[in-house]
C-alpha cells in the first residue's frame, strides 16, 4: 500500500502551551492574591475591581478555563494528529480556535473585576461572552471531529474517546446553563430561578468538574503517560469498562452539591447514590494509569516527568475517593460550606491537573524543539517545590474545614450555640489561611521555575512548525478482523456511532434529573407569602451578585438545630422562586444571610459596608466605601421588570411603569431611617439598595409562622 | 489479584501498545459494592420509606420525644403505588406540604410578642445583681456582644443611649431583662435568649444597670421615655429636703 507524506502541525501546540503557561501563572498569581486578601483583606488596595469577590471568580476561571482549558487543547492538538496519523481538519479553524480562546479569556479578565457576572460558579462570564465560548466550542469540535473523519488509524483510541465525550458534554452543559434572558448588554438573568436553578447550576458546575478538569485529562493520561514511560497501557478491556461508566454516572452527581439543602430528596439522595457508584469508575482510570507504570518504577526515581504524572495520578485518586465521601450525608454535614470544600477540589487542581500538566509540558517542550530539557535539577526542584506546595496548602484547608464544620456545629451543655459569634469560627482559622497561602506561593514559584526552564528549552533547540510524518491512507472498506472484532473494537472504527452512544449516555442522567423538576409540580411548593423583589431591592440584590457576596456569603439554611438556632428557619423551596439566579453559595466564610432581613437596624447595615471591623471587631470582611458614594445606577430598571416577568417572576402587567417611582419612594424611606441615626446619605445611592434588599432576606415567610423558634 | 498475562494486542497507536490484562479482582467487587450499596439506598430512602429524610430528621433534632413525626416523612414511591390503601402505619395527614412545619418549629411555646404579653410575662421580682464577679461577668458579655451598637460606655450609637433615664422599651430593671431576652426584631435589637443564657443575661443587665448616671461625654440623645428608678428617685428626694 501506498504510504502518504504529510505534517503534523506543531504551531498550533506550541501557541497552546505558551498560553497554558502563561494563563497558568497568571491563575495562580490571582489565587495567591486572594489567598492573602482571606487575613488581610485591606490588600484589595481599597478598589472593587482587585476586592475578594470580583477576583474569586476571575481566579477560578482563570486556572480552570484559561490553565486547564489552553492545557486540554495543547494535548489534544498534539496527541490527536499522531494518534490518527492526519494533520488537524484545518489550520483556519485550529487558528479561530485558539485565539478565539483568548480572547474569551481576556473578556473574562476584564469584565469579571468590573462585576460584570452572572454569580453562577464556573458559568460567571456574561451573556455576550456566552455566545462566543460557544462558537469557539463549535469550532474545536468541528476541527477534532473533521479530524477524525478524514484519520488514517482505522480504530481510536481511548484518548479520542474521552476527547469526544468531553467536547459534547460541555457542550450540552454551557449551552443548557447559560440560557440566560439579557437585560442590556453585559447584563442578564437565568431563565432558572432559586431550586431549579440551583440544580441546573450544579449539574454544570459538578459536570465542569467532570468533564473539563477530568475526561479531557483523562485522555491527556492515556496518550502522554505510556509515552514518557515507555510503556504498554494496562488494560484495553479496563479502559473500555471505566470510560463507559464513568460518562455515564458522572452526569448524575450533581445534586451532591445540595445535600440538606432545600432540593427535593429524591434529587439529592439521586446525587449520593450515583457519586458512590462513581468510584470504581473513577479509580479504572488511576488504576490504569498506574499500573501502565509496571517496570517502570526504577525510572519514576530519576525522571521528573514521571514523577508529576505518578503525583497527578495518585492526586486524581484520592480525589475521586474524597468526592463520594463527601457526597455521603452524614459527612456533607459537616463538611458542606467549610474550607474542606476548597481542599477537596485543590487536590484535584493543583495534584491531577497542575501536575499532569506540568509533567506533559516538561515532555512536550523538548520534543517540538527538538532538543533536550534545559535543566532535568529545576525539573525535580520544580517537583518538589510544587508537591510541598499542595501539601501546605491541602493540611491546613483541611484542618479549617473540619474546625468550622464542628464550631458551627458546637452546643454548650445548656443548649446553647458554644459559638453564637460566627467571626470566632473565622478568627479560629487564620493561622491555616496563612499557611494555605504559604502553601500556594511555593506552588506558584515551581510553575515559575517550569516557565524559565521551558524558555531556556525552546532558547537551546530548534522549533519545526511542521513536523513531517508517513502513514498508509485507510482503505475505503476495511475488512473488519474477525480475530478481534468484538462490538467494541468495531464501534471505535465508526466515530459517528461511537459520537451517538456517547452523547446518549451523558444525556441520560441530566434528563432524569433536571426534566422531572419542570414536570412534577410538587417538587417546588408555593408559598403564598413570597412576593417579587421591590424595584429597589432587584437592584440592591444585582449589587450583591455584583459585588461577589456569594464568594463568602450562602444563602441556604440547612435543616440543623445548629444552623436554625444561629439563622432562623431553615431554607424551603418555596422561597426561592423569584431568584433569579440562586444566590445560595458554596462557602461560608461569612455567616449565612438568608435571613439576615431584619435582624440589624439600617445603620447597622451602613456602618458594616463602610467599616466592618466597626459592627464586627476583627472581622475579614473588606470595606466597600465606594457603595456609599456611588449612585445607583437604576437605567435598565424597567427592562428588569419586564424581562423578569417574561421568565416567571409575578410582576403585575405595566408595574414596569410605576416601578421607578415605588424604588424613590422606598429608597427615601432608608434613608430617613438612616437620617434618624445621624448617617446622612443619598436616597440614590448604591448602599441604599443594597440594604433594601438586606432587609428583606427571609423575611417572606415570617408571616407563616409563630414567632416561636426559628427566626429570631 | 491473579499476576496479570501481559499479553500485547494487535493495537498501536503513535507506538502505545496495549495489554488486555483482566480487571483487578477487589476493582470488579468494589464497584459491585457500590452499585448495591446505591440501590440499596434509593429503596430504603425513597421506595420502601424506611429512612429518615431531611425534615423527619430535623423534627427528631428539635423535639427529641415528639413521637407524630411521620407527617413530616414524604410518601415514599411504594406508599403513593399502594396509596388506595394507605399503610396503617402513615399519619392521617392526607398529603406532605412543607407549609405544615413551619407551625411546629421552635421547641418551647412562646406566644405572639405583644403589649400585653409584654407586661404580662415581666417577672417583676427581678433585682439587679451587686455580686461584682457577676457584674464583670455582664462586663465581658457586654464589650463582646452589644458595644457595637450601644457604644463602649453605654453611650449609644446605633442603639439608643443606655447611661441617661430615658428607656424606649421600659427602663425598669425587669424591662431591661425582658428587652435582652426577647429583642426588639423590629428596631434590629436580637432576642439573645437564644445565645446566653438567664444566668449571663442577669449579668448583663446589672451591669448596664451600673451604667446608669455615668453620662458619657459622647452619649447620644435621649430616645424614649423617661423612667426614674425608685433609687435616683431616693436620691433626688434626698437630695432635696438637704437642699
Amino acid at each position: 500500500m501506498a504510504v502518504e507524506s504529510f505534517q503534523y502541525d506543531n504551531k498550533i501546540v506550541r501557541q497552546f502551551t505558551i498560553a497554558t503557561t502563561v494563563w497558568g501563572v497568571v491563575g495562580m498569581l490571582v489565587g495567591l492574591i486572594i489567598a492573602l486578601q482571606m487575613f488581610l483583606p485591606q490588600l484589595n488596595l481599597g478598589i472593587p475591581y482587585t476586592t475578594f469577590g470580583r477576583l474569586r471568580p476571575l481566579h477560578t476561571n482563570a486556572v480552570i478555563f484559561a490553565f486547564v482549558g489552553n492545557g486540554i487543547f495543547m494535548g489534544v492538538y498534539y496527541s490527536m494528529q499522531r494518534l490518527l496519523k492526519t494533520r488537524m481538519f484545518s489550520d483556519m479553524l485550529s487558528q479561530i480556535h485558539f485565539w478565539g480562546w483568548q480572547l474569551i479569556i481576556v473578556s473574562a479578565a476584564v469584565t469579571l473585576p468590573l462585576g460584570l457576572t452572572t454569580s453562577k460558579e464556573y458559568a460567571e462570564l456574561e451573556w455576550p461572552i456566552d455566545i462566543l465560548i460557544t462558537l469557539i466550542w463549535v469550532v474545536f469540535g468541528w476541527n477534532m471531529m473533521g479530524t477524525i473523519l478524514k484519520r488514517r488509524v482505522k480504530h481510536m483510541y481511548v484518548a479520542i474517546w474521552f476527547y469526544i465525550a468531553t467536547f459534547f458534554t460541555v457542550a450540552v452543559l454551557h449551552v443548557v446553563n447559560s440560557i440566560e434572558i439579557p437585560v442590556s448588554i453585559m447584563k442578564s438573568y437565568p431563565v432558572y430561578a432559586g431550586v431549579q436553578d440551583a440544580l441546573v447550576q450544579w449539574w454544570y458546575g459538578h459536570n465542569a468538574v467532570a468533564f473539563f478538569l477530568t475526561t479531557p485529562y483523562l485522555g491527556l493520561m492515556y496518550y502522554f503517560l505510556p509515552k514518557a514511560a515507555n510503556r504498554p497501557v494496562y488494560s484495553y478491556r479496563l479502559s473500555i469498562i471505566h470510560f463507559w461508566a464513568l460518562i455515564f454516572i458522572y452526569i448524575w452527581a450533581g445534586p451532591h452539591h445540595l445535600l440538606y439543602s432545600a432540593l427535593p430528596d429524591w434529587a439529592q439522595s439521586l446525587g449520593t447514590a450515583f457519586s458512590i457508584m462513581l468510584i470504581a469508575p473513577s479509580w479504572g482510570g488511576m488504576l490504569n494509569g498506574l499500573l501502565t507504570l509496571r517496570g517502570a518504577w526504577d525510572r519514576v526515581r530519576e525522571d521528573p516527568i514521571l514523577k508529576f504524572m505518578v503525583v497527578a495520578v495518585t492526586a486524581y485518586g484520592m480525589a475521586t475517593l474524597e468526592g463520594p465521601a463527601l457526597s455521603l450525608k452524614s459527612v456533607n454535614a459537616l463538611s458542606h460550606f467549610t474550607d474542606w470544600t476548597i481542599a477537596h477540589v485543590h487536590v484535584g487542581a493543583l495534584g491531577w491537573n497542575g501536575f499532569l500538566t506540568f509533567g506533559i509540558l516538561y515532555w512536550l517542550v523538548p520534543r517540538m524543539y527538538k532538543t533536550k530539557l534545559w535543566s532535568v535539577k529545576l525539573a525535580n526542584v520544580h517537583f518538589w517545590i510544587g508537591s510541598l506546595g499542595i501539601l501546605f496548602y491541602v493540611i491546613p484547608m483541611y484542618w479549617a474545614g473540619v474546625t468550622e464544620g464542628l464550631m458551627w456545629k458546637q452546643f454548650t451543655a445548656d443548649g446553647f450555640l458554644q459559638y453564637p459569634n460566627f467571626l470566632e469560627t473565622v478568627i479560629q482559622v487564620v493561622p491555616m489561611y496563612i499557611m494555605r497561602a504559604i502553601g500556594g506561593t511555593l506552588f506558584l514559584l515551581g510553575t515559575i521555575l517550569m516557565a524559565v526552564n521551558l524558555i531556556q528549552t525552546a532558547k537551546s533547540g530548534s522549533f519545526e512548525e511542521n513536523e513531517a510524518a508517513e502513514a498508509p491512507p485507510l482503505p475505503k472498506k476495511a475488512p473488519e478482523s474477525k480475530a478481534t472484532g468484538s462490538w467494541h473494537r468495531i464501534l471505535e472504527g465508526r466515530p459517528v456511532q461511537f459520537t451517538i452512544l456517547t452523547v446518549v449516555a451523558v444525556l441520560i442522567g441530566g434528563l432524569f434529573e433536571v426534566v422531572p423538576m419542570y414536570l412534577v409540580e410538587t417538587n417546588v411548593k408555593t408559598i403564598s407569602s413570597v412576593k417579587p423583589y421591590t424595584p429597589l431591592e432587584l437592584e440592591g440584590r444585582d449589587i450583591y451578585i455584583r459585588e461577589g457576596c456569594v464568594s463568602c456569603h450562602s444563602q441556604l439554611i440547612r435543616p440543623f438545630r445548629s444552623e436554625t438556632e444561629r439563622y432562623g428557619e431553615y431554607a424551603k423551596a418555596g422561597e426561592f422562586v423569584y431568584d433569579h439566579p440562586f444566590l445560595w453559595g458554596s462557602k461560608r466564610t461569612g455567616p449565612d444571610l438568608q435571613r439576615i432581613g431584619g435582624k440589624y437596624p439600617d445603620a447597622w447595615h451602613f456602618n458594616h459596608m463602610l467599616d466592618p471591623t466597626s459592627m464586627s471587631p476583627g472581622s475579614l470582611m473588606p470595606p466597600f466605601p465606594w457603595l456609599i458614594t456611588s449612585t445607583l445606577n437604576t437605567s435598565n430598571l424597567e427592562t428588569k421588570i419586564t424581562q423578569l416577568r417574561k421568565v416567571g417572576v409575578d410582576y403585575e402587567e405595566g408595574y414596569e411603569k410605576i416601578a421607578r417611582e415605588a424604588m424613590v419612594t422606598q429608597a427615601k424611606g432608608i434613608a430617613k431611617s438612616l437620617a434618624d441615626q445621624g448617617i446622612e446619605v443619598s436616597h440614590d445611592k448604591e448602599i441604599i439598595a443594597l440594604i433594601a434588599y438586606l432587609q428583606r432576606q427571609g423575611t417572606d415567610i415570617q408571616g407563616e409562622q409563630t414567632l416561636s423558634g426559628g427566626g429570631q | 489479584m491473579a499476576k496479570p498475562k501481559d499479553e500485547l494486542l494487535n493495537h498501536d497507536y503513535d507506538g502505545i501498545q496495549e495489554y488486555d490484562n483482566d480487571l483487578p479482582t477487589w476493582w470488579i467487587w468494589l464497584f459491585y459494592i457500590t452499585i448495591i450499596f446505591a440501590f440499596v439506598y434509593l429503596l430504603h430512602y425513597h421506595v420502601i420509606g424506611t429512612g429518615v429524610l431531611q425534615d423527619e430528621k430535623y423534627m427528631k433534632q428539635m423535639n427529641p420525644n415528639a413521637t407524630n413525626l411521620a407527617m413530616y416523612r414524604p410518601p415514599s414511591l411504594m406508599e403513593k403505588l399502594l396509596s388506595p390503601y394507605r399503610s396503617p402505619w402513615h399519619s392521617k395527614e392526607p398529603e406532605w406540604t412543607p407549609h405544615n412545619q413551619f407551625a411546629f418549629t421552635g421547641s418551647e411555646d412562646e406566644e405572639l410578642q405583644t403589649e400585653t404579653d409584654r407586661t404580662a410575662n415581666l417577672d417583676t421580682s427581678l433585682e439587679p445583681i451587686t455580686d461584682e464577679a457577676r457584674i464583670a461577668a455582664g462586663k465581658r458579655a457586654y464589650d463582646q456582644f452589644c458595644f457595637t451598637c450601644h457604644g463602649l460606655r453605654g453611650e449609644g450609637g446605633i442603639g439608643p443611649n443606655l447611661t441617661d433615664v430615658y428607656w424606649i422599651n421600659g427602663g425598669s430593671f425587669p424591662e431591661i431583662v425582658y428587652t435582652i431576652q426577647k429583642g426588639v426584631p423590629i428596631k434590629g435589637m436580637i432576642a439573645w435568649e437564644r445565645q446566653l443564657s438567664q444566668e449571663d443575661i442577669l449579668n448583663v443587665a446589672s451591669y448596664v444597670h451600673t451604667l446608669l448616671g455615668t453620662e458619657p461625654s459622647n452619649g447620644k440623645a435621649p430616645q424614649g421615655e423617661e423612667y426614674v428608678p425608685q433609687e435616683m428617685e431616693d436620691v433626688e428626694i434626698a437630695e432635696g429636703e438637704a437642699s
